[in-house]
């Protein structure tokens, strides 16, 4: 009985799968975000190659999360892992002060792509443990949210110990509720 | 000779033909901070240290740069480690391929981050990114070498004016005494372009591959000349010094470090160190 009215509600709720992609410079830690979502516990993790995919209930949306290689000579192929987002999840190395720039460089190149138009934008601080981090104000200052014309948030995160991940994902799912309702 | 066939001939170097960190065949990451080739997985722990501590690109999938090439071409992987590894006990057993992930990060975080294992007894320990800058600026360390070429790339905003206002900074003004006498060392390893009997008062040649045009500072020069003279007796046992690393694979002095890994390494330090006051502004020097 209650397994019956278990399913009724379950196909109630049911929602189409949500397709999250993260990108960002190689080194910033998306593989490590993605880990510390789906096992939990931090862990070395090598420098990815190609994508990483994984699955993720959360506040009843089904995230399918791509982690995608942010090497040099990759980020062209970004384009293609655009197709049929929701929302796209973008990490920058607070701690790389060189290459903070060329990070927003990415990212403002990535965004004009009419893939994505509208699609909320969730950035995160990552890194922001260590000594030489810059704060998510700052690196704020840098990015012009004007021009990007889709709901924007930027998040301080420590990937490692998961400080700032769930105030990034629940303004997500929040972002994505909202749009999913009009 | 374009970029590529100039990073394949650098991996082909004997010494970069295994991971300076386990023995893993053919490493295809590098760190360009620190000067050394490592394998796959080393290169993760490698980026959990930080881009403060190192750097890392890969040699297949990043696009490299004439400096990051001109790096490479001097150090490889049994250069490095002579440095990295000087007073590594010969008891102790480095991490293999199979090694677990734990022993293998732990080797990496005390060899590069402690710094346990450097040629020139222990440094300031600190983990602030300034303390790291200044110290090694001071001890002409490999890291001084390697970021203050960096420091010369098209974007600059590396230095934080901290750094200037050091006091510490301030000890080692332009006074490197084996400056000059260092640069023949240099030019046992250089493969490219051998520097070889240059007359003592010239700036080494490759100093103008930087992209900013470099100018000899006159202050400096007479104060080299000077420290020349002074050196005389140093030199010969620089010869000394400098025969043995050309006889070359003599293995490095592990248990006691003793000035020659030091002077091997100075020349570039030294230069590096003056490259570095250079661009961070004439107020240092002047």
């Amino acid at each position: 009985m209650g397994g019956f009215f278990s399913r009724i509600w379950q196909r109630l709720l049911r929602r189409a799968e949500t397709r999250l992609v993260v990108l960002g410079l190689d080194a910033a830690g998306k593989t490590t975000f993605l880990t510390k979502l789906a096992l939990g516990d931090p862990r070395t993790v090598v420098p990815t190659v190609g994508f990483n995919v994984q699955r993720l209930d959360y506040k009843n949306i089904h995230f399918t999360i791509w982690d995608v290689c942010g090497q040099e000579k990759t980020r062209p192929l970004w384009v293609l892992y655009l197709d049929n987002t929701q929302a796209m999840v973008y990490i920058i190395d607070s701690n790389d002060r060189q290459r903070i720039d060329e990070s927003i460089e990415e990212l403002d190149k990535i965004i004009r792509e009419p893939a994505i138009k509208g699609k909320p934008l969730l950035i995160f601080c990552n890194k922001q443990d260590l000594p030489n981090a810059m704060q998510s104000e700052q690196i704020s200052t840098k990015i012009n949210f004007a021009d990007y014309k889709r709901p924007c948030h930027i998040q301080p995160l420590c990937a490692i110990s998961g400080q700032g991940i769930q105030e990034g994902l629940d303004w997500l799912a929040n972002t994505l509720k909202s749009s999913q309702a009009h | 000779m374009d970029y590529q066939k100039r990073l394949t001939k650098i991996l082909m170097k004997p010494g970069n033909l295994s991971c300076a960190d386990c023995d893993s065949k053919n490493p295809r990451w590098a760190s360009i901070s620190l000067g050394v080739f490592v394998c796959i997985r080393c290169c993760g722990v490698h980026r959990g240290l930080g881009t403060h501590i190192s750097k890392m690109k890969s040699t297949t999938l990043d696009k490299w740069t004439g400096e990051m090439l001109m790096i490479f071409e001097r150090i490889d992987n049994i250069i490095a480690n002579k440095y990295w590894e000087a007073r590594l006990p010969s008891t102790y057993s480095k991490p293999v391929e199979g090694s677990s992930p734990s022993v293998v990060e732990n080797f990496i975080r005390e060899k590069y981050d402690r710094k346990l294992w450097r040629n020139e007894g222990p440094g300031p320990a600190s983990s602030s990114f300034n303390t790291i800058e200044v110290a090694s600026v001071q001890n002409n360390s490999l890291l001084s070498v390697t970021q203050s070429y960096y420091k010369s790339l098209p974007k600059p905003q590396t230095f934080t004016t901290d750094l200037l206002s050091d006091p510490i900074f301030e000890l080692k003004k332009p006074s490197s005494p084996q400056f000059i006498s260092d640069i023949d060392i240099f030019s046992n390893i250089s493969i490219t372009k051998p520097i070889e009997n240059k007359p003592p008062s010239q700036v080494p040649e490759f100093l103008s591959f930087t992209p900013l045009s470099f100018t000899p500072i006159p202050e400096l020069n007479s104060s080299l000349n000077l420290s020349t003279k002074n050196n005389n007796e140093k030199n010969d046992k620089i010869n000394q010094v400098m025969s043995m690393y050309s006889k070359a694979q003599n293995p490095p002095p592990t248990q006691n470090p003793t000035n020659q890994n030091i002077t091997k390494f100075q020349p570039l330090g030294a230069l590096a160190a003056q490259n570095f006051f250079k661009m961070s502004g004439n107020s240092l020097i002047l």
